[in-house]
């Protein structure tokens, strides 16, 4: 009875209101004041409503009792306005950016954020897109937390090192899984004589959103190769109803940020006799007449390295057909002369609706990279810094005497630099590194098609069935060319080298998503097959001993040279097989789960072994959707939920090769008579290396979204790691080693993403942003217990050790200099001391740092080798900071990173040698007389081992890793467009100008060139200093 | 009939994708094959014997490059550059020089891990050919060979290793700890819990020598004597081990142990009576020139040699002629003849070994490189092991230390003639009985000749290890390694035939200071504390 006089009061209502209509009207507008289309205009309650128009305005019969209109689209911000006595109604709309609203992209599908239960952070590269940049990657860092990016060095083509939530494998690949379009695709470098990033085949301006996938919810569906997290790229598609032709293009300038502080030419005389002089040996260094002062650095770098881009992408469509096309080319010079990187990529995005069940997309990438490199060896007489920094600035780059060499300074038998006025040529044959670098070649060009086939058939509207099919085809051709006068070339009188590399990985999959609704209860279920595999094979032809320089200039020539050589080599795999599954539910949009499953098989296992199965689950509430939530703290806290997850998964990138678990017998060559060898220790038992990863978090919006805070705390524990367990080498193993699954390792800590939209006016909006990622990492178990060295192929620096993080530095404790005679003071593991007299590189002990006493005769053994420091950092995050005032919008981001340890070799090897070589600056605050007090040992001609400990690591090179640095600024003028409509008359859509700075400064300790440009294992070996690059750009919209 | 299509499409396109599933995960390798196969017939076999000499000619070294570890060229530059004969001109080799190595450093690491991976090599042949063998695949003389080949490789390893790891066996008679030999197969997890439990602490210097010398008396029995011939039919002579080359090391390892009369039996399966000492196994003998065994690397005097090819040698950064040649002739000159030999007056003036096999640059002189090996631009130049000149001047010390009393042996001074006179031609010059007060001085000029002949041959450690307890001989008062000459110290008016003043800056190494001997390297000392430690590492 109640029910039915309730209803009949409604119909009442309604139809006395409904008499009594008018009409509103208004346009709707971006913040930049650009008109919206199909933006949904509703009057709040009930079902009257229209869209907005192309030019956005609209028109609307508003019931007498609307009182608020609402206007909302999918990736905008929700704009409420109370009707009143208005007749015209204008809104401006917010793009939804960084808000709980937002479709993130998931493995097979994409999910609502706020119905998400996994760790996923979305990028925007709307910033990133325009920085002058080599590739994408390269920008990600510092800007969402659990995402590390470091470049190992300031060459524009080398491949940033991503990690995940720390590092995630001892022995086997760190790197996330790369998915473009949800394929994976290759990564990092393929080349072979030069440096390249195959990520920047990728236009940065193609890119829609990448979505960083991090526990183990979001990666399970992944599977086995989820272990080191997944970039989710995806790239712009056409949209329906409209047509947009745009350009874009950026030119700029780099400087290095920082260059080494090395001796001048009267700094370097009188160091180098002064060690000469120590070991008896007469005066080698001389001023000559000119009194010559060559800063090598100047002969290596480019006094400013230029770079461009040019974009043009063209998009649109209808109901049934949208198309994206874009084309895009970029050069960029390295610092390093020699070192530029060239690409044109071309992508075509196609959708088309056949009918109302079948829909056909392909995507297709076809780019051209072109790269030029150098030598960059870190102690390569050859390499391009290793050169630079110990060429002897007192000798001249040119010497016209010398027309055989072009005139450049070299000793006339061209095995090193010239001497000039020194009686003595550089130690170690060091060359004249204008000459090589002028001669010597190091290019490749890559092909590289990657297209994207997919089928998309609906049996139900609830049902859709996608089969997929991609390519990611490489191809490769390169060619060396070195020098037959000097350099690395001498030797062999020129080699001549043509390198060609073809690889074919393929992907299928098919897979079901159902989704259906049963009242309050949502159904969200996924199941699929994935297979992939590939192919690559490679080819060399070489020449030495050529003819003349003349037939070394482009390809290997057929009868230009006497020796021949080649090579090649061919590989398959490895192949992945794997059946996957995931299902999500909800409960009124409150109560989540999920639950996935993946069973991978791979052919780097044994048949027996081949298939292993990671599960994964995780659950969120939205507690800010509950009643007594909205009534309470929902006015503060309009968005929280909190979530949990826990999965396994798994690392394909195991080390091992292809056959990790067969013994093998490999082609070893008596000189020209054929043999061969055992070459691998195969173990059958090898089993996937898993990870087991635990998150819990909250996702928490304050003030109407003003305030954003994601918070997790995670977990991941390694199991199973495959290590190349060595084995004694006195059992003679191939390779000393064989693989085991005998490790565990941990990553844990906490990230905090914290977004404040402390202004947003019409006219003026800031933006700030910060996020933080705490993690360590430690070891749980290795092979036996056993202490594994880490060798760099030159040096022991780091060690596995039980308990401590990966490759921890490891060395001797570094006490100081004896100032009464100059000898540095080491103090043992049993914490007494010790003196290496440089005289006659032997130990003895000593009462004091400063005694002039010497006790007995000792040794520095290697079981006063300690625990340095983690080569890992603790901690790293980023703050960006985006203030729009009318048309201007300025964007910066600064990152940092810290706890961890650097062995600086370049200053342990490079600077302070003890060689005929130049040094840095350090090396003038050495010891010279009784009473001096100092922290460089004297000087001892060539006894670099004994007095600086070459290839080990001691607390005199470990410094400190932390930074914070200002990595871009950016200045953006958008031209009003009513005075691009009074200019252009409407041809013109849009127009920005773009002022941009990257890498504007660093702050710290580190003396060493970048901390930043480091290897995994903390080290720093003559690497290229990264560079400041000062940037213009426009982009024009038609 | 929607409905129909699209299961129809789906259903294909499932069966299509599962069928891959065997194609995916069933891959082969192409470029090795498997551990059966590498014996499965003869030819299979006898490349799996090359294997083991590839691996004395290209071992790895740090990241995998070859660098002529272990015998390739390593040898040879190590034990000339822990001498005071050869100058070291660069940090290159300046650890090794000025002998401050640690367990860490790479020269030495590389040195034990190559030798005992090319030992398992050998052990795994051994097992695999003696399979073969019973099985037919090869005949049972051939099976004989290819072990006796592994076994004359593994002596050669071990012995090696001894001479670097060990006190010399004149120490108490061969008492002080020696090195493990590795004598089976490791390739399981079982076999190499069984080698990892052998201790090294129980292990003598003489039970080392012991099992060099059983290797090498099956190697004389089962090698041929005749050179072996290869695929093509061509005699490779030089570049594999035979009968001599096997008599002519039990040579080497005896005349270690001082084992005299040894050396002489060993010696005179090799060397006639009386001149014209021709070896009645084998043929082989002096080439008539002092530089012959060098222009032609194949001669009748290269006992044992590992081969190298412009396709296959240890590159710019291994290679004895880049390592020791002129830079003008464009090798790198990073080792060169050091001022104490060059300058040493008993290396008389004309000497034609002075020219034949020197260069010297500058006016006046500041610079002497070997020419022995010269294949600067292709670096195919084999490296020598044994010489027929070794084994004359082996028996010569034999026979003049054997002799009775303080009599001057004529067996062993016509042995010495063989070898000098090929270089001193002038008659006033050479040598007589009447040159030499007492067998002392005889052996003292013994010991000098191959300082001169077998100078840039690697030969210098043996001796400097060997002679450290002998009293009248050691290079140095109470053994140990003589002062040398600064790294790239030497500057013109150094280097003079008639003699010369120059300071030595590198001290001497007293036989009892710890870095006498080579530690053994950390890679090892970690996974395996049964291989015990020199003292003082």
């Amino acid at each position: 009875m109640r029910k039915l006089y309730l209803l009949l009061m409604g119909v009442v209502f309604f139809a006395s209101q409904a008499m009594a209509q008018r009409t509103i009207t208004g346009k709707v507008t971006d913040d930049n004041g650009a008109p919206l289309a199909n933006i949904s205009v509703l009057v709040k309650g009930t079902t009257v409503g229209t869209s907005t128009k192309a030019d956005g305005t609209y028109s609307l019969n508003v019931p007498a009792n609307g009182r608020t209109l609402v206007f909302s689209s999918v990736d905008m911000l929700t704009v409420e306005v109370s009707i009143g006595a208005k007749t015209s109604i204008d809104a401006t709309l917010l793009k939804e950016d960084k808000t709980m609203q937002e479709v993130v992209v998931v493995g097979y599908g994409t999910q609502r954020k706020k119905e998400a239960t996994a760790a996923i952070s979305k990028i925007d590269p709307t910033n990133i897109a325009p920085l002058v940049s080599p590739s994408i990657d390269k920008q990600l860092g510092g800007r969402t937390p659990g995402l590390n990016v470091t470049n190992p060095s300031g060459l524009v083509n080398q491949p940033p090192r991503i990690r995940i939530r720390g590092v995630n494998s001892v022995g086997g690949d760190r790197s996330p899984l790369i998915v473009l379009d949800g394929v994976p695709i290759s990564s990092g470098g393929f080349a072979g004589f030069t440096n390249d990033n195959l990520l920047a085949n990728i236009n940065p301006a193609d890119i829609e959103s990448i979505e960083v996938l991090k526990d183990g919810s979001a990666t399970a569906i992944f599977g086995s190769q989820g272990a080191n997290g997944v970039l989710m790229i995806t790239t712009k598609k056409g949209k329906t109803g409209r047509q947009n032709f745009n350009y874009s293009s950026t030119f700029g300038f780099s400087k290095p940020l920082n260059r080494f502080d090395l001796l001048n030419a009267q700094e370097f005389v009188t160091i180098a006799n002064a060690k000469l002089a120590a070991a008896s040996l007469a005066n080698g260094a001389f001023m000559n007449s000119e009194n010559t002062n060559t800063d090598w650095q100047d002969v290596v770098f480019r006094p400013t390295s230029q770079a461009s881009t040019h974009n043009l992408a063209l998009d649109g469509g209808n109901e049934k057909t949208t198309y994206f096309l874009s084309f895009n080319y970029r050069y960029q010079e390295g610092l390093v002369k020699t070192n530029t990187t060239e690409n044109y990529n071309i992508r075509a995005n196609f959708e088309h609706k056949v009918n109302r069940w079948l829909k056909i997309t392909n995507n297709i990438t076809l780019s051209r990279g072109f790269d030029k490199d150098q030598n960059n060896g870190g102690n390569a007489l050859s390499g391009s810094i290793a050169a630079a920094l110990r060429a002897l600035p007192n000798v001249r780059l040119f010497n016209t005497t010398l027309p055989q060499f072009d005139n450049y300074n070299i000793l006339p038998d061209g095995s090193a630099l010239g001497r000039d006025a020194n009686t003595r040529t550089i130690e170690n044959n060091y060359v004249n590194i204008g000459y090589v670098l002028a001669k010597n070649k190091f290019r490749s060009k890559k092909h590289r098609i990657i297209n994207n086939f997919a089928i998309e058939i609906k049996p139900a509207s609830w049902l859709t069935s996608t089969t997929k099919f991609a390519i990611d085809y490489i191809t490769l051709d390169e060619f060396l060319r070195q020098d037959a006068k000097h350099g690395d070339g001498r030797s062999v009188l020129g080699r001549v080298t043509n390198q060609a590399a073809n690889s074919m990985s393929w992907v299928g999959q098919q897979y079901i998503n159902a989704n259906k609704t049963f009242g309050k209860h949502n159904v969200n279920a996924t199941v699929g097959i994935e297979a992939r595999n590939s192919e690559f094979n490679s080819f060399s032809a070489s020449g030495t001993n050529v003819a003349d320089a003349f037939f070394q200039q482009q390809n290997v020539i057929s009868g230009s040279y006497v020796t021949q050589l080649s090579g090649g080599g061919y590989s398959q795999g490895p192949g992945f097989f794997s059946y996957f599954g995931r299902a999500n539910y909800d409960f009124k949009s409150r109560y989540f789960l999920q639950l996935s499953f993946r069973r991978d098989g791979l052919s780097r296992f044994a048949k027996e072994n081949r298939f292993g199965n990671f599960p994964g689950g995780s659950i969120g509430w939205r507690v800010s959707q509950e009643d007594f939530w909205a009534k309470s703290l929902g006015k503060v806290i309009n968005e929280f939920k909190v979530r949990a997850s826990l999965a396994r998964v798994g690392n394909t990138g195991i080390p091992g090769g292809s056959f990790p678990f067969l013994n093998f017998y490999g082609l070893s060559p008596y000189g020209a008579i054929s043999g061969i060898s055992a070459s691998q220790s195969g173990n059958a038992d090898l089993q996937w290396e898993t990870s087991d990863k635990l998150d819990i978090g909250f996702d928490m919006s304050l003030f109407k979204d003003r305030i954003t805070i994601v918070f997790d705390y995670y977990k991941n524990k390694n199991n199973g790691l495959v290590f190349a367990v060595p084995q004694p080498p006195s059992l003679g193993v191939p390779g000393n080693q064989i693989f085991q699954n005998v490790g565990n390792m941990e990553n844990k800590g906490f990230e905090l993403a914290l977004n404040f939209a402390v202004v947003r006016k019409r006219d003026f909006n800031w933006d700030l942003g910060f996020n933080y990622t705490n993690q360590k990492n430690k070891l749980l178990s290795l092979p036996n217990g056993n202490d594994i060295v880490v060798s760099n192929g030159t040096g022991n620096y780091n060690v596995q050790r039980v308990g401590q993080p990966l490759n921890a530095l490891y060395g001797y404790q570094y006490v100081g200099v004896n100032s009464s005679n100059g000898n540095p003071v080491y103090r043992k593991a049993d914490g007494t001391l010790l003196m290496g007299n440089i005289t006659n590189s032997s130990y003895f002990s000593i009462a004091d740092q400063n005694s002039a006493t010497i006790g007995s005769a000792g040794s520095l053994a290697s079981a006063d080798r300690q625990i340095l420091g983690s080569a890992l950092p603790t901690y790293f995050g980023g703050i960006t900071n985006t203030v729009r005032v009318k048309q201007f919008t300025v964007d910066m981001l600064f990152r940092f990173s810290g706890g961890n340890k650097i062995m600086n070799i370049t200053r342990q090897e490079s600077l302070l040698n003890q060689g005929f070589m130049n040094n840095g600056t350090e090396i003038l605050q050495r010891w010279q007389k009784p009473g001096d007090v100092t922290t460089v040992p004297r000087l001892w001609y060539n006894r670099d081992n004994f007095t600086n400990l070459n290839q080990q690591a001691s607390t005199r090179f470990i410094e400190k890793g932390d930074f914070f640095r200002m990595d871009n600024l950016s200045v953006n003028y958008e031209v009003p467009s009513a005075l691009l409509s009074r200019l252009f008359k409407n041809s013109v859509k849009s127009f920005r100008f773009l002022l941009q700075a990257q890498n504007l400064f660093v702050i710290t300790d580190y003396t060493g060139i970048d901390p930043d440009n480091i290897d995994e294992r903390g080290l720093d070996y003559n690497t290229i200093p990264p560079a400041r690059t000062i940037s213009f750009g426009v982009n024009i919209g038609f | 009939m929607r409905v129909k299509i699209i299961s129809t499409i789906l259903i294909a396109g499932t069966l299509l994708m599962s069928a891959c599933q065997k194609k995916v995960l069933d891959l082969q390798s192409f470029s090795q094959q498997s551990d059966e196969s590498a014996f499965a017939n003869a030819d299979a076999c006898q490349l799996s014997m090359y294997g083991v000499y590839d691996a004395c000619q290209s071992g790895f070294y740090a990241g995998g490059a070859v660098r002529g570890y272990p015998f390739g060229a390593a040898s040879i530059s190590q034990a000339d550059m822990r001498g005071e004969d050869m100058l070291n001109q660069a940090a290159f080799y300046q650890i090794t020089y000025e002998a401050t190595y640690n367990n860490a450093s790479a020269n030495n690491q590389y040195m034990f891990e190559t030798i005992y991976a090319m030992v398992n090599k050998a052990n795994l042949v051994i097992d695999g050919v003696k399979g073969a063998g019973s099985k037919s695949i090869i005949s049972s003389a051939t099976a004989l060979q290819y072990e006796a080949e592994c076994r004359f490789l593994r002596a050669m390893g071990h012995h090696e290793l001894v001479l670097h790891l060990s006190y010399p066996f004149t120490q108490d008679n061969g008492n002080a700890m020696g090195v493990i030999y590795r004598d089976f197969a490791i390739k399981d997890a079982s076999t190499a819990e069984t080698a990892k439990a052998i201790k090294r602490s129980t292990v003598k210097v003489s039970d080392t020598y012991a099992k060099i010398l059983a290797d090498l008396d099956f190697a004389e029995t089962n090698l041929p004597a005749t050179p072996v011939v290869n695929t093509s039919g061509v005699a490779i002579k030089t570049f594999r081990a035979s009968k001599a080359a096997a008599i002519a090391l039990k040579m080497r390892v005896k005349m270690h142990k001082g084992d005299w009369a040894g050396v002489i039996a060993e010696g005179n399966k090799l060397v006639p009576a009386s001149a014209p000492f021709v070896s009645p196994i084998g043929g082989w003998t002096l080439n008539a020139t002092v530089d012959g065994s060098f222009s032609t690397t194949t001669s009748n005097e290269s006992i044992f040699s590992i081969r190298n090819d412009a396709t296959d040698n240890p590159g710019v950064n291994g290679a004895l002629p880049q390592m020791l040649g002129d830079p003008a002739l464009g090798a790198r000159g990073l080792v060169r003849v050091s001022p104490i030999i060059w300058s040493d007056p008993a290396w008389l003036c004309d000497d034609l070994r002075r020219t034949a096999l020197y260069r010297t640059s500058g006016s006046p002189v500041n610079a002497v490189f070997t020419v022995k090996y010269r294949d600067y631009t292709n670096s195919s130049d084999p490296a020598p092991m044994i010489r027929y000149a070794e084994v004359i001047l082996m028996l010569a010390e034999a026979e003049a230390r054997n002799a009775a009393g303080t009599s001057v042996s004529a067996r062993g001074l016509a042995l010495l003639n063989a070898i000098r006179n090929r270089a001193v031609t002038n008659v006033a010059d050479q040598f007589t009985a009447a040159s030499f007060a007492d067998k002392n001085a005889l052996i003292a000029a013994i010991l000098f000749e191959r300082r001169v002949e077998f100078l840039a041959e690697g030969k210098r450690w043996g001796d400097i290890s060997r002679l450290a307890n002998d009293a009248n001989f050691a290079p140095i008062a109470g053994g140990g390694v003589p002062s040398k000459v600064g790294s790239g110290g030497a500057t013109s008016a150094m280097f003079n035939c008639a003699g010369a003043t120059f300071t030595r800056s590198v001290p001497a190494l007293a036989y009892s200071n710890f870095r006498f001997l080579w530690p053994v390297p950390l890679s090892e000392i970690q996974q395996n504390a049964n291989y015990d430690q020199n003292p003082g590492y």
